[in-house]
């Protein structure tokens, strides 16, 4: 967490240094995300929307989504992204950072239930944290809108807690079990600028 | 199209394979296992012995004798109370008996289990109790969850609580498999005694009990089995047979008369035990899966039925059943309880632990208008033994003596209290 806190930091920094040379020159911008994560042995989807400013090679915005990734969660972050070169072609540097909200569907609420008894093992979810680093090329047209797709490495974090009965011999015995997921995912991304 | 790279291209390019390394996914998992500590049989039979009043914290099954209470302490022993005012009940001693879950009283002798074996105790003086004998192996070793295998030549005395946090690949489900050697959870009452002929007495057991005494008899039921051991000599009792119950799922037994009654998970078996020591099915009734305390008379058995972690099902309820064929019981009709657990019967009451709502009083001279009379709210009840007025009843925080002499106004009169 903390690398990944001193390299969003560092690309801000640089972003801002970089932005101060040129004369300023801003829109707005609204974008489509849809991304293939794919991680430990499993894969799957997550769609995100971000609106954002852009000025002089550097934007900056805030979106959300749905992450499908093992357990369905909905990252809000804040978005930056650095374009490098000129033109409508572009590579460009972005990440993404915010909190990840637990939202399980009903299967992964109730997938610590004991079906053979009646036993409530009030599964809990809590949020963690989001971040995603990575590189990317634009396909865009003169107005600055189109397609682009990028490569990159993301985390997401939560947590679930639920009890378990314990059966000694004579008695159960109730504790709570805390499961801590960090789940790491290479993200392939296509979005879409309006 | 040329591009330049910059200082931040080759920045970002070090941290993404800086952090990029591994899309293992991990968790870190905190919870609690249990390690056992195991003691050997000698050192388990010489701690059984008696010693001063403890408090009660876990209690177990309820046996009454006379003005004594005696209410085991799993695995730990047995407490003897004596409530000769219930208003001001006395815990008098703690007869220490590593692995005692189940307990009859015949005369001033305390029988028990010691895990695999039965004890006899000589308790005509509660303070300075006499280890009289051990019949050694006649109960199953303990069913434990989750794959542990215990150290059968060995006895488990006492389990140690771990807190641990472990880190692990999310995927790794080899990891609670591994562990044979701790209990971990993985993802993986009415009166018992009958009037017998000779000059030793039996005490009263709740109906939650699986020990029964019968005359000079006394019945266990594990849970596929049934036991019988000659009490004749109280002081010595000696093991006759074991009858297999093929049904399984047994949690009580209640003597009637010559009859026994057993309640399972699944249903209630009626034993005929005439011949005492041959006990010979005569009939049973068939209910949803769910705990099935059981109580009789001569015309009726009373079975409730309660769902909970244990037994699972989903069903609450009071049946009354015909036994006047005891070879085809009949349900006669069921009545809808919150939780109902242990339940004992005077005369033409029906007293009832009806979990969280407390201890409820009917009138059963109709079986099929069964009219509540008092209901006393505000204690967790589980089971209850009534005599004579006095309802003796095992609750989640307490051993409650209620007067019951005028129903209508029943009330508690004394406790003694648990502390957890």
């Amino acid at each position: 967490m903390k690398r990944i806190g001193l390299i969003i930091l560092s690309l801000s920094i640089a972003f801002s240094l970089s932005a101060q040379k040129t004369k300023p020159k801003g829109m707005f911008s609204f974008t489509a995300e849809s991304a293939l994560l794919n991680g430990d042995n499993h894969v799957n989807a997550q769609i995100l929307l971000i609106g954002g400013y852009e000025i002089n090679g550097f934007s900056a915005g805030v979106g959300s989504g749905f992450d499908y990734y093992k357990y369905r969660t909905v990252p809000v972050v804040i978005d930056l992204k650095k374009y490098f070169g000129k033109g409508n072609r572009q590579f460009f540097a972005y990440a993404n950072g915010g909190v990840d909200i637990a939202w399980p569907t009903e299967k992964q609420k109730n997938q610590r239930r004991n079906v053979w008894w009646n036993f409530n093992s009030n599964n809990q979810f809590k949020n963690g944290y989001y971040s995603d680093l990575g590189l990317g090329y634009t396909l865009f047209n003169s107005k600055r809108r189109g397609f682009y797709t990028a490569l990159g490495y993301s985390i997401k974090t939560l947590t679930e807690t639920y009890n378990e009965e314990i059966w000694t011999g004579t008695t159960s015995v109730i504790s709570k079990r805390t499961l801590e997921y960090k789940l790491n995912r290479i993200v392939l991304k296509v979005g879409y600028r309006f | 199209m040329q591009y330049k790279i910059n200082i931040q291209i080759v920045f970002f390019f070090l941290a993404l394979a800086l952090i990029a390394g591994c899309t293992k996914d991990t968790i870190t998992e905190s919870y609690t296992y249990f390690k056992p500590v195991y003691k050997t049989k000698a050192q388990v039979k010489a701690e059984a012995k008696s010693g001063p009043a403890i408090s009660v914290s876990n209690p177990g099954k309820l046996f009454i004798k006379g003005t004594y209470a005696f209410l085991s302490e799993l695995d730990k022993g047995v407490h003897i109370i004596d409530f000769s005012n219930p208003a001001t009940p006395r815990n008098i001693a703690f007869v220490n008996i590593p692995g005692c879950v189940d307990l009859a009283v015949r005369g001033n002798y305390l029988y028990a289990d010691c895990y695999t074996d039965l004890v006899t105790i000589d308790i005509t003086d509660p303070q300075n109790v006499v280890v009289k004998q051990f019949i050694e192996g006649v109960f199953p070793h303990r069913l434990y969850s989750n794959g542990f295998y215990a150290d059968t030549s060995k006895i488990i005395t006492s389990w140690v609580r771990v807190d641990t946090v472990v880190k692990r690949r999310m995927d790794d489900l080899s990891f609670f498999i591994n562990r044979r050697d701790i209990l971990v959870f993985a993802n993986a009452g009415t009166l018992s005694s009958q009037s017998n002929k000779s000059s030793v007495t039996n005490g009263i057991g709740g109906s939650m009990a699986r020990f029964a005494l019968m005359g000079e008899r006394l019945y266990t039921v594990s849970w596929n089995d049934l036991k019988v051991f000659n009490t004749s000599n109280a002081a010595l009792p000696t093991y006759i047979k074991t009858v297999l119950l093929t049904q399984g799922n047994i949690e009580t037994i209640f003597p009637y008369k010559d009859k026994l009654f057993l309640g399972s998970q699944t249903g209630m078996f009626i034993y005929n035990a005439s011949n005492p020591d041959n006990p010979v099915k005569l009939g049973q009734f068939n209910h949803a899966r769910v705990c099935d305390p059981v109580i009789a008379d001569d015309a009726h058995a009373f079975v409730t039925l309660r769902s909970n972690s244990t037994c699972a099902g989903f069903v609450n309820q009071l049946d009354v059943l015909d036994i006047n064929t005891l070879t085809a019981p009949l349900l006669i009709k069921s009545y809808p309880m919150k939780n109902p657990a242990g339940l004992s019967k005077d005369d033409n009451l029906l007293l009832i632990c009806d979990g969280t709502d407390g201890l409820k009083i009917f009138d059963a001279t109709n079986v099929n208008n069964l009219v509540q009379i008092k209901q006393i709210s505000g204690i967790e009840t589980y089971d209850v033994i009534a005599i004579n007025g006095l309802a003796i009843t095992v609750a989640k925080d307490g051993l409650y003596f209620i007067n019951y002499s005028n129903p209508a106004n029943a009330s508690v009169i004394g406790k003694v209290s648990i502390l957890k």
